[in-house]
């Protein structure tokens, strides 16, 4: 009977062990089988070469199923060897198949069987000539999908000692190759590194017109705030940023200074409980800080802004900053200026308003209507035309330090809104247009009248009101007098006129 | 007999091996004829005949300063004489933007000793333009490059503090940078964007698993279906709607779960994040993956979440 029972709990220990296992242990395996068309091709690479310390006579196609195909091997010993995808996987791993003619077998996915063979002399002689190196940066790196060049130094093998530092990349494929490049990084490379960066031609002999080769890192000096200014009266957003300065003019493109808000659950040294901050990071790649930079404890909403050295990427600082993520609802803006200096600009905004969950479940309209009217890419549209004039002139309006002036450009963009509502050729463009118009409305004749006042008043005390700027002011008025239907604001546009008669 | 009979094979041999040797780059172009698709401020050049897609990487494209004029050059490529007589292109229409159009072929003997061929493309254009490759337009049959006319740049206007004076330092340009085009000065900038941007009523969420433990994109799907899903509307004023609970391949595997969110979703993404068990890495979408439409927010699920 304990016989039974024990065996009872063991197998249910078993099972639960097992189940647990195939959860938590990763189930990456490769193929065993391939495709009849890359065997073919796979056994036409192997024939010839080496296997551990025989020679490979002659390598066969086999199948297993009509879709499932392997290769057998016939050795220099006699010996016949049927050989899987996945040992064929793990050998090459481990060098202990080798192809002829000194070049390597190369499977860039562990997903699937396809293969390419990287002719390693052609790397060699690639990597020796090149002068330039185009590092391009890796899926989910912060800087994914962008690219640098920088100058190279050396290229080189990796040596005996440095095996135990750099032995294989997560996937289990030795690293070979180093090229140090002038800027101090270094590019450790396997075998498929080697034959992506042939695939791209990242390893460039010369240098190309117009190419910006880096050979320097940028080393930061200094960090200056830029105190909080009105960025756009219409919404009520300010501005305020940080202006961070190199050694030398800085030739990245903005796009080159990338942002992540990184979560890290931290002590609170008062309670001693745990809560999770948040830091707003800006990445600033090809970089150094060789020196304490004074940083701010507090500038507007964010806190402890400094410069710090990222740990996991080489050359590259963070402009890091705790940031409270119900306050941040639009991401900073990055420009490069003529100063040897970036300045990252944060915005705040005072209208947070949300639609309430009652309006999302009353709302008639499809939930999912276009994101945005501008279009990332495709032909312009005469909308799109008369829209983005409109958009940069009421940007430019915003910019304006002349008030008067100011008016002027926003009357303006009233007119070009009202081209691009006419050439709308979809709900979604003639709403976002008239509700721009909306905005613009609710906020100018404050505006006008506010500045008629001010000109008449100055005008008045230095004797004479110039006929130009009389005509000009009674304009203004007539305009925003259609638009608006606050009586105070009425009442006002009626004195002002009457004295500009 | 014998001494016949060597320079026979030999010739023979050198035959048989010499078309090999040249033969011994297996892939590259052949270019057939030229289309010309005029218009403004995007014109189109395409190269009809036989390429190879994988080399697409390899053509350079060079501008000259005063943007009239581009060189390009497609390595790898013969042009198909037989298709192809006239190699001087001009008399184009004036509402586009190519002015002439020259094609030559280029061979020349590496330091090896094999033939590298090559065409060149000059192009001069009527108004200033830049050239680029469009991979979109691209494919086995045709190679395409689209002309852009270089965006009028708008005088720079002077910056005002609050008080009116200027601002010298973090003194900021005027929207139109330089190499960006009216769209892209619109919609780069956070403010600006808000111009293009209607707000959305419905989040679309994308979950997938970047760890090796099974079943977390799952897990994590149920967690905010059945227990954040009314938090998260209310929060944010739309509707949270999973499209899509997927693995992303094998062999990525992320240590912190990464929320990637499209422009104007960053603030969806925090909360996320504030939701989400654990430590969250938050990023815009590279612009790599910009083009999958579809989903707003893309969540990454990491080795952390438990």
């Amino acid at each position: 009977m304990w016989e039974k029972t024990l065996n009872k709990h063991w197998t249910a220990l078993l099972i639960g062990g097992c189940a647990w296992l195939t959860s938590v242990l990763p189930l990456h395996a490769f193929p065993e089988y391939t495709s009849r068309e890359n065997a073919i091709r796979l056994a036409n690479v192997i024939n010839r070469g080496e296997f551990k310390t025989f020679q490979i006579n002659s390598v066969f196609v086999k199948s297993r199923t009509e879709t499932e195909y392997y290769l057998q091997a016939l050795l220099d010993d006699g010996s016949t060897r049927d050989w899987k995808m996945d040992r064929i996987y793990e050998w090459t791993l481990t060098d202990q198949l080798r192809l002829p003619g000194n070049q390597a077998l190369v499977f860039p996915s562990e997903e699937s069987t396809e293969f390419v063979v990287l002719d390693k002399n052609v790397f060699h002689r690639e990597a020796l000539q090149a002068r330039v190196y185009t590092k391009v940066f890796e899926e989910h790196d912060i800087l994914e999908g962008r690219s640098i060049k920088l100058a190279i130094s050396r290229f080189r093998m990796l040596q005996p000692g440095e095996e135990s530092r750099f032995a294989t990349d997560a996937r289990g494929n030795r690293y070979r190759y180093v090229i140090e490049l002038e800027n101090g990084m270094r590019e450790v490379l396997t075998y498929p590194m080697a034959y992506r960066l042939l695939e791209i031609g990242a390893l460039s002999p010369e240098v190309l017109p117009g190419d910006r080769i880096h050979s320097k890192t940028f080393k930061v000096r200094e960090m200056v705030a830029i105190p909080r200014q009105t960025e756009d009266e219409l919404r009520s957003i300010y501005r305020f940023g940080v202006e961070v300065f190199f050694d030398r003019p800085m030739s990245l493109r903005p796009e080159m200074f990338p942002f992540q808000v990184v979560e890290q659950s931290m002590r609170d040294p008062e309670t001693g409980q745990r809560r999770n901050q948040y830091y707003l990071q800006v990445s600033i790649p090809n970089s150094e800080k060789l020196r304490e930079i004074p940083g701010f404890r507090s500038l507007e909403y964010l806190r402890y802004v400094e410069l710090v050295t990222d740990v996991e990427h080489q050359k590259r600082v963070f402009l890091r900053a705790q940031v409270n993520p119900d306050i941040l609802e639009l991401p900073p803006y990055i420009e490069v200026t003529d100063r040897n200096s970036i300045v990252v600009s944060f915005y705040t905004v005072t209208d947070q308003s949300v639609a309430r969950r009652q309006q999302l479940i009353d709302t008639p309209t499809a939930l999912n209507v276009p994101r945005s009217v501008i279009p990332t890419s495709g032909e312009e549209t005469e909308f799109e035309r008369f829209y983005l004039q409109a958009v940069e002139q009421i940007r430019a309006a915003q910019r304006q330090a002349d008030e008067h002036l100011k008016i002027s450009t926003y009357i303006s963009a009233l007119d070009t809104l009202q081209d691009a509502s006419v050439r709308a050729t979809n709900d979604a463009q003639l709403t976002q247009s008239l509700k721009q118009r909306d905005v613009l409305l609710k906020v100018l004749p404050g505006m006008v009248v506010e500045n008629a006042q001010r000109q008449i008043l100055e005008k008045t005390q230095d004797g004479i009101l110039p006929e130009s700027l009389r005509q000009e002011l009674n304009q203004h008025l007539e305009y925003v007098e259609r638009y608006t239907s606050d009586g105070q604001i009425l009442r006002k546009i009626e004195t002002l006129r009457n004295i500009l008669r | 007999m014998r001494r016949f009979w060597i320079p026979i094979l030999s010739g023979m041999l050198a035959w048989v091996l010499g078309p090999l040797t040249a033969m011994a780059q297996t892939t590259g172009h052949m270019l057939d004829q030229v289309e010309y698709l005029p218009g403004m401020p995007k014109s189109y050049v395409t190269l009809k005949g036989q390429f190879d897609p994988a080399l697409f990487s390899q053509v350079q494209i060079e501008t000259d300063d005063a943007f009239e004029r581009s060189n390009i050059v497609i390595p790898n490529a013969f042009i198909n004489s037989v298709m192809m007589k006239d190699r001087n292109f001009g008399g184009f229409p004036a509402d586009g933007l190519l002015a002439a159009l020259q094609i030559q072929e280029q061979l020349s003997r590496a330091d090896d000793g094999q033939i590298e061929f090559a065409v060149n493309l000059g192009l001069t254009t009527s108004v200033e333009s830049t050239v680029a490759l469009d991979p979109e337009r691209s494919n086995g049959q045709q190679l395409t490059l689209v002309l852009m006319e270089v965006p009028r740049r708008t005088p720079e206007i002077p910056v005002a503090s609050e008080d009116n004076s200027l601002v010298e330092q973090g003194s900021l340009p005027s929207m139109a940078q330089p190499g960006l085009s009216a769209r892209e000065a619109v919609l780069l900038h956070p403010v600006a964007a808000l111009f293009a941007y209607q707000p959305p009523l419905q989040l679309n969420l994308s979950i997938l698993n970047a760890s090796p433990h099974v079943s977390g994109a799952q897990r994590l799907a149920i967690l905010l279906e059945r227990q954040q899903r009314r938090a998260l509307e209310d929060r944010l004023g739309m509707k949270l709607a999973i499209l899509n609970i997927s693995s992303v391949r094998e062999d990525v595997s992320l240590l912190k779960t990464k929320i990637y969110f499209r422009p104007n979703f960053l603030k969806a993404a925090l909360a996320l994040a504030e939701l989400i068990p654990g430590e969250q890495v938050v990023e815009p979408m590279p612009l790599s993956r910009t083009n999958k439409m579809g989903t707003d927010v893309e969540i990454y699920v990491g080795e952390n979440f438990e």
